[in-house]
């Protein structure tokens, strides 16, 4: 049977899902029997003229967001060659946590980081990246305004969410690798993910018609371990994330972040999650919330947008205005 | 013409690595090494995107700067929390924070010594590049080979039998953890920390008999290619020893003796970052003895961190296997052991240690209370956590408002407390090894072996994990134009 050429490239990235393929332990050597692995900086000693010089990829698959050129770079080269290309964990899908640093520009960013911090020592103020070297080979890559999520550049075959994508999603990818060996293409924009909330997933006790009369944080007071997180006033970020995870936080009594992205045929995330938490404060209530009231419920929840798009905000509607605007 | 002459020799992950870090060596008009930089390509903002976030989210958001230690930055983050919301975790919670963090340091640690560093010491470091990898590892000690991606993977599901998940956790909160253990739970964790530790002591065993008993190696990897005389820091317990989640950060002199011992709260009374606008990566230094550069000695300001640097700081190791390996340790290389080489070795010790204290908390009849959250406290809106991460010394610092929003945060992270001694290591090296313009093949593993022992997690944003980093040295003009080209493999 012919191998599949298999490249790997990285945006910014923490690693996590190197990791996550790593743990799937035997399931890899299959791949390693299905695929030639052009490229990959973890596992293999790839090189990158071996990816410039490869002219076609089966299948391409990148992990991590956009921050700077390189990033981009890197992005637009994988597409290119690739006749599938993956979208491989949360920031490659949706920018994840580094995409909140999307509410500071990154000249911004770069003060606060090299000048601002509290144990820096800068007396010039020096930022890295916007130094011109004698030496050509010094410079860095340029990080850009803002960060995206990969389908901003490129058209995405396959997405992969999950921060990291559990062992069962990287199986899963692994099986579509072995298919191709036999010409089975999977359908495009096909998500390695469910199709359906991760409530429908949760086996807490759920109310019938949710209604929330105040809000409470993880910290505040005690988490029971049977019941919907929302219906203790919780935010839980389950009935707008896709399930798939294996609902691992809610067993270990932690609320969902939304780490696997918005259900299907929603593009906001966090704007979705609003209205249902609006209605849920009005629900079945006979009069209507006062502004003082809400005054208070808005009070007890001071960070709506980390909580609401912790791990989207580089993919929602607010950012896309924002990033017309800077031209970028 | 004398600067037009100049050369640079880039090394470069030839990857998309490249991406993330990049070494560059500066020849002299005699083709002699001038200089070298070791360059960190991307910035992840954590210090600004924390601002203005809920305070108790922390732990959850911090842990995403590395994938490959996210428990350390999990663990960091929450102490840094039960300060600024002014708790005290109850004692079973410290216990469980302090059992799930050894797991992790293992699954660490065997993921750097046997699926990076391995080829380089049971494979010979001259051995052809193309079978110096994990696979040709699995093929030469197929049985070593399969044990360590077994136990691998059980440290793995001890993180996720105590947290939920084994990468970017969950668990821990401002005042203890999310969930207890249960009994059926810690008899499972039981059996797995038992293999961890015959495991563990199995490895040393295999390093011993295959690296000190060998002389050739025994010279290359403890010799004088590899060796920085600067200062160590470490966490300690209030005996002088070892402790992953918790102590006073103790820093003694390239001598051996304690130069300083303060709580995590005074750091900025020791530690100060300078800035180069040619790394995205900063260099720590001991304020006190102050920066003199890129240099060694008693006189400069850098020190180190990690695992042969917390053994330097350690007065013994407080369990039993683990003082034994560590009494041999400290008898064939002085104390303290300037080695940089002896990275790899001293982890195959923490390991032991780990394991062994592992047991120790399992056996605790506190350990399956459950009694893991204090709700109570004087919330003060600063705080700062220290633990020992797998790479060294990390410290979170937050501050926020009476809302509990952050307001101001200040990470250092053990990659980057070693950035000055990984860019002296391969200058030093460069050094010795490229003579007139010279540069013999064998430069590019030996050049690699001295970054490779801080780790291969540079700045938690590389993260190579198995296999090999691949490497090509490009020696070219300052224009840009490449004059002869080695890549290995």
């Amino acid at each position: 049977m012919r191998k599949i050429k298999l490249a790997v490239d990285y945006g910014s990235i923490c690693g996590g899902c190197d990791v996550a393929f790593i743990d799937a332990g035997e399931k890899l050597i299959e791949l390693a029997n299905a695929a030639e692995i052009v490229f990959w900086p973890a596992v293999v000693d790839g090189k990158e003229e071996d990816l410039r010089k490869t002219r076609e990829i089966d299948i391409g698959i990148f992990f991590g967001a956009i921050r700077t050129e390189r990033h981009k770079e890197a992005l637009e080269q994988l597409r290119e060659k690739s006749r599938i290309l993956v979208a491989f964990g949360t920031c490659a899908c949706y920018g994840g946590i580094p995409g909140l640093a999307n509410s500071v520009e990154s000249r911004v960013l770069l003060k606060k980081g090299y000048v601002a911090t509290k144990s820096t020592d800068n007396p010039d103020g020096k930022l890295p990246g916007f130094e011109e070297f004698k030496e050509a080979a010094l410079r860095l890559p340029r990080l850009r305004s803002l960060v995206s999520p990969i389908c901003d550049f490129v058209d995405v075959d396959i997405w992969v969410p999950g921060c990291p994508p559990p062992v069962e999603s990287v199986n899963k990818l692994i099986d579509v690798v072995k298919d191709l060996q036999e010409d089975q293409v999977p359908p495009k924009g096909l998500f390695i993910a469910e199709g359906r909330s991760l409530c429908d997933f949760c086996e807490r006790e759920k109310p019938e018609v949710l209604r929330i009369k105040r809000f409470r944080r993880v910290h505040e007071g005690e988490i029971k371990r049977d019941e919907c997180f929302l219906k203790q006033g919780i935010i839980c970020l389950g009935p707008v994330t896709r399930g798939g995870c294996g609902a691992r936080c809610i067993d270990a009594n932690m609320p969902c972040r939304g780490c696997f992205g918005p259900v299907p045929n929603v593009e906001d995330q966090g704007t979705r999650f609003l209205s249902a938490v609006a209605s849920a404060l009005m629900a079945e209530e006979e009069r209507e919330v006062g502004e003082e009231e809400l005054r208070k419920l808005i009070d007890e929840l001071p960070d709506p947008l980390g909580l609401f798009y912790m791990y989207s905000l580089a993919a929602s509607i607010i950012n896309r205005r924002y990033l017309d605007l800077e031209g970028d | 013409m004398g600067e037009k002459e100049r050369k640079i020799i880039t090394i470069e992950p030839v990857t998309r690595l490249e991406g993330e870090a990049k070494i560059n060596i500066i020849l002299d008009e005699e083709g002699n090494v001038k200089d070298a930089y070791f360059q960190v390509m991307d910035y992840r903002a954590f210090e600004v995107l924390s601002v203005g976030r809920q305070a108790e989210e922390m732990p959850r958001i911090a842990n995403r700067i590395c994938g490959v230690c996210s428990w350390a930055h999990h663990m960091a983050a929450v102490k840094a929390l039960d300060q600024l919301f002014g708790r005290d975790p109850p004692p079973t919670a410290k216990k469980l924070r302090e059992l799930s963090y050894c797991a992790h340091t293992i699954h660490s640690h065997i993921i750097h010594f046997f699926l990076f560093a391995s080829p380089d010491l049971f494979l010979s470091p001259d051995a052809e590049p193309s079978v110096r990898n994990f696979i040709g590892l699995l093929q030469r000690h197929p049985e070593l080979t399969k044990r360590a991606l077994k136990w691998h993977t059980e440290s793995e599901r001890v993180q996720e039998i105590i947290g939920g998940k084994a990468v970017h956790p969950p668990f821990a909160i401002p005042g203890g953890v999310s969930k207890p253990l249960t009994e059926e739970e810690r008899v499972k964790v039981i059996e797995k920390a038992k293999g961890l530790l015959d495991f563990s002591l199995d490895s040393l065993s295999f390093f011993k008999k295959n690296i000190i008993e060998n002389e050739k190696y025994r010279d290359l990897f403890f010799g004088d290619l590899y060796r920085l005389e600067t200062y160590y820091m470490g966490l300690v317990d209030p005996n002088n020893q070892i402790n992953f989640y918790d102590g006073k950060i103790r820093v003694i002199d390239p001598e051996g003796h304690e130069t300083f011992k303060f709580d995590c709260s005074d750091y900025l009374d020791y530690i100060a970052e300078r800035v180069e606008p040619w790394t995205y990566t900063k260099f720590p230094y001991l304020k006190k003895i102050g920066w003199k550069g890129l240099v060694d000695g008693k006189g400069s300001g850098v020190y180190r961190v990690n695992s042969l640097p917390r053994l330097n700081v350690s007065k013994g190791m407080p369990t039993p296997k683990a003082q034994e390996a560590y009494e041999d340790f400290m008898d064939t290389l002085g104390r303290p052991a300037h080695a940089t080489l002896a990275f790899h070795w001293a982890r195959l010790i923490e390991m032991i240690y780990c394991s062994e204290r592992m047991l120790e908390l399992l056996e605790d009849p506190e350990i399956t209370s459950k009694d893991v959250m204090n709700y109570t406290g004087d919330y003060k809106g600063e705080g700062m956590g220290v633990v020992e991460a797998p790479r060294g010394t990390l410290i979170h610092h937050y501050e926020a408002d009476e809302n509990g929003i952050i307001t101001n945060s200040n990470l250092i992270v053990p990659t980057t407390m070693n950035n000055a001694a990984i860019c002296m290591e391969i200058r030093n090296s460069a050094r010795k090894l490229i003579r007139g313009g010279n540069v013999p093949e064998g430069v590019l593993n030996r050049v690699e072996m001295a970054f490779r022992a801080y780790d291969p997690c540079l700045s938690c944003s590389t993260h190579a994990l198995p296999g090999e980093m691949p490497l090509e040295v490009v020696i070219m003009s300052e224009d840009g134009r490449v004059l002869r080209r080695l890549r290995r493999g």
